[in-house]
C-alpha cells in the first residue's frame, strides 16, 4: 500500500471513469447511426462533423431540463433509484481487465483495476442490485405505468439472471477460477467460444434480457407503458437513468468478450499494447450486433418473454453445464 | 486502519438494524435491512471471506430481500398506528420488547464469556482454495444435508404453487397487482 501503489490505482480509476462515460455518450451516437442505416435513413449528422458533438449536445439538453419533481412521489426512493441503477452498472468497471501488463513509466502495470478472485461473482452481485434501481424508480413514481413497468422489468431481470449464473458456472468448470484475468488466460489455447458455443449463444441472449434491450424492453416499450419505469423521471434523473442502461451495455459486452471472446488475446503473437485494442474491437462487433438486432426485431409480449426465459433457457443453461461437467471428466 | 473500517461498517450495520426495527412504513424498513446486509458482506471481505461476501449480496440483498420488497409494494403495507389494534396495547407490547432483547444480549454475553471464540480465521491463504475447499467440504462431507435442504427447498415451492392456485384456475404469466 505504498504511495507508488495509490497512484497507480488511483489514476487507473480516473482514467477507465473517463474512457467509459465517453464510451457511453458516444454509444447512442453510434446507436442512433447504426439504426439509422438499417431504416434506410441517416441519422444525428447536424451538430458537428458526422455528428460527432450530438452527444455533448444532448448532454447539454439533459441538463438543462427543468426536472420535474411529482408532488405524490414517495421522494427519497424517487430519489436515490436512479443510483442504485448507475452504481452498479460503472462499479463492474472495477474488474474488468483489458490487457495484460504494459510496462509504463519502468514498472508493470497490470491493465485492470483489481484482480480479485471473486470476480465474476462480484460483477453477478453487482446485476442483482440493479434490480433495485429499476422497481423503486417505478413504485416510487406512484404511476400505473411506471408501476407495471417497474415490475415486469424486475421479474425479466431476476429470472434471465439465472440463466446468465449458470452459464458462468459452465465457464468456471473450464477455468477453474472465478478470476476473470485466469478466465482470459485459460483461453490461449483457444476462445471458449469454440468449447461452448451454446453456453455463448445463452449468455448473449440472457445478457440483453438483462440490460432490457429489444427484443426484451418491453418494461421500457413506449407504444405500451408510455416509458416503463421512468416515465415520472426528467432531465438529470432521467439521464442517470439512461447512462446506466448504456453502462450496462458496455459492461455485458465486455464480460461476453472476456469469458467467450479471448478477452485481450490476439490470435497471433503481438506487443502487449495491442490487447486492449482487440479487446475493444471485439466488444465493438458485439455492441454492433446489439444495435443490429434492435433495429430489426419486434419485442417479445411479456408472458412469451418470460416463457423463453425460464422454459427454453434455463433448462438449456442446465444441459450446458452438465455437457461441460461430462467432457470435462471425461477428458481428464 | 483496519479498526477504522470495522467502525465505519459497524456503525452502519448497526444504523440499519434500529432503521428496520424503528421505521414506521415497511418499505423503507426492508431497504435499512439491505443496508445491514451490505455493510455485513464488506465486513466478511474483511474477514478475508469475498466468496462469502459476494454470496451474501447476490442471495440475501439480491433475492431475499427483493421477494420481501415485491410483498411489502404488492401487498401495500400500511403504516403500522399504534394502539389502534384490538388486544395488546402498545405499552405492553414495548415492555415485552425490551425485556426480550435485554434477555438476547444478557445471553449473548454469557456465552461469550463461557465459550471463548477462538478467532482463528479459515483458510488464510488464496481465496481460490478456499471456495475449492468450500466446494469439496459441502459436495463430499455433507452432500446429505445438501440433498435434504434442496428437497426442502423444492417442497416449499410447490406448497406455495399449490397455495395460490385455486379451483383449478391456472397460473398466468403476467406480473401485476393480483386481486386475491
Amino acid at each position: 500500500m505504498t504511495l507508488d501503489w495509490w497512484i497507480e490505482v488511483v489514476v487507473k480509476i480516473v482514467v477507465v471513469f473517463l474512457v467509459v462515460l465517453t464510451a457511453v455518450a458516444y454509444m447512442t451516437l453510434i446507436e442512433r447511426r447504426v439504426i439509422a442505416l438499417i431504416q434506410s435513413r441517416i441519422g444525428p449528422n447536424r451538430v458537428g462533423p458526422q455528428g460527432l458533438f450530438q452527444p455533448a449536445a444532448d448532454a447539454l439538453k439533459l441538463m438543462t431540463k427543468e426536472t420535474v419533481l411529482p408532488a405524490a412521489v414517495s421522494k427519497h426512493l424517487f430519489l436515490f433509484a436512479p443510483v442504485f441503477s448507475l452504481v452498479p452498472a460503472l462499479a463492474a468497471f472495477a474488474v474488468i481487465p483489458f490487457g495484460d501488463s504494459l510496462n509504463l513509466f519502468g514498472r508493470q502495470v497490470p491493465l485492470h483495476i483489481t484482480d480479485v478472485n471473486v470476480a465474476l461473482l462480484y460483477i453477478l452481485a453487482l446485476s442483482s442490485i440493479g434490480v433495485y434501481g429499476i422497481f423503486l424508480g417505478g413504485w416510487a413514481s406512484n404511476n400505473k405505468y411506471a408501476l407495471m413497468g417497474g415490475l415486469r422489468s424486475s421479474a425479466q431481470m431476476i429470472s434471465y439472471e439465472l440463466t446468465l449464473g449458470l452459464v458462468v458456472v459452465s465457464v468456471v468448470i473450464l477455468t477453474g477460477s472465478f478470476s476473470l484475468v485466469d478466465t482470459v488466460t485459460a483461453q490461449q489455447h483457444g476462445w471458449f467460444i469454440l468449447y461452448q458455443p451454446l453456453g455463448f449463444l445463452l449468455f448473449l441472449v440472457g445478457s440483453m434480457a438483462e440490460i432490457n434491450r429489444i427484443p426484451f424492453d418491453l418494461p421500457e416499450a413506449e407504444t405500451e407503458l408510455v416509458a416503463g419505469f421512468h416515465t415520472e423521471y426528467s432531465g438529470m434523473r432521467f439521464a442517470m437513468f439512461f447512462l446506466g442502461e448504456y453502462a450496462n451495455l458496455i459492461t455485458v459486452t465486455a464480460l461476453t468478450t472476456l469469458l467467450f471472446l479471448g478477452g485481450w488475446l490476439v490470435p497471433w503473437p503481438s506487443p502487449a499494447w495491442m490487447g486492449p485494442i482487440w479487446f475493444a474491437g471485439k466488444m465493438f462487433v458485439l455492441i454492433f450486433f446489439m444495435m443490429w438486432t434492435r433495429g430489426t426485431l419486434p419485442r417479445f409480449r411479456f408472458d412469451q418473454l418470460m416463457q423463453f426465459g425460464w422454459k427454453i433457457l434455463l433448462p438449456l443453461a442446465l444441459v450446458n453445464i452438465i455437457l461441460t461437467g461430462l467432457v470435462v471428466t471425461l477428458r481428464s | 486502519m483496519a479498526l477504522a473500517g470495522f467502525l465505519i461498517l459497524a456503525v452502519a450495520a448497526v444504523a440499519g438494524a434500529l432503521g428496520v426495527v424503528l421505521q414506521r412504513n415497511a418499505l423503507y424498513a426492508a431497504l435499512s435491512l439491505v443496508g445491514v446486509f451490505a455493510a455485513t458482506a464488506v465486513l466478511y471481505l474483511m474477514l478475508s471471506a469475498p466468496f462469502l461476501a459476494m454470496i451474501q449480496i447476490i442471495v440475501y440483498a439480491g433475492a431475499i430481500m427483493v421477494l420481501f420488497i415485491f410483498v411489502i409494494m404488492l401487498l401495500s403495507v400500511r403504516y403500522e398506528e399504534s394502539g389502534e389494534g384490538a388486544g395488546i396495547p402498545a405499552g405492553v407490547k414495548r415492555n415485552l420488547a425490551v425485556v426480550l432483547a435485554a434477555l438476547m444480549v444478557g445471553l449473548f454475553a454469557v456465552l461469550s464469556w463461557t465459550f471463548v471464540l477462538t478467532g482463528r480465521r479459515g483458510a488464510a491463504d488464496t481465496d481460490t482454495t478456499s471456495i475449492e475447499q468450500l466446494g469439496l467440504t459441502l459436495y463430499r462431507k455433507y452432500a446429505f444435508p445438501f440433498e435434504v435442504a434442496s428437497i426442502l427447498l423444492l417442497v416449499a415451492i410447490i406448497g406455495a404453487v399449490a397455495i395460490t392456485r385455486r379451483h383449478g384456475r391456472g397460473m398466468e404469466g403476467s406480473v401485476g397487482v393480483e386481486e386475491s
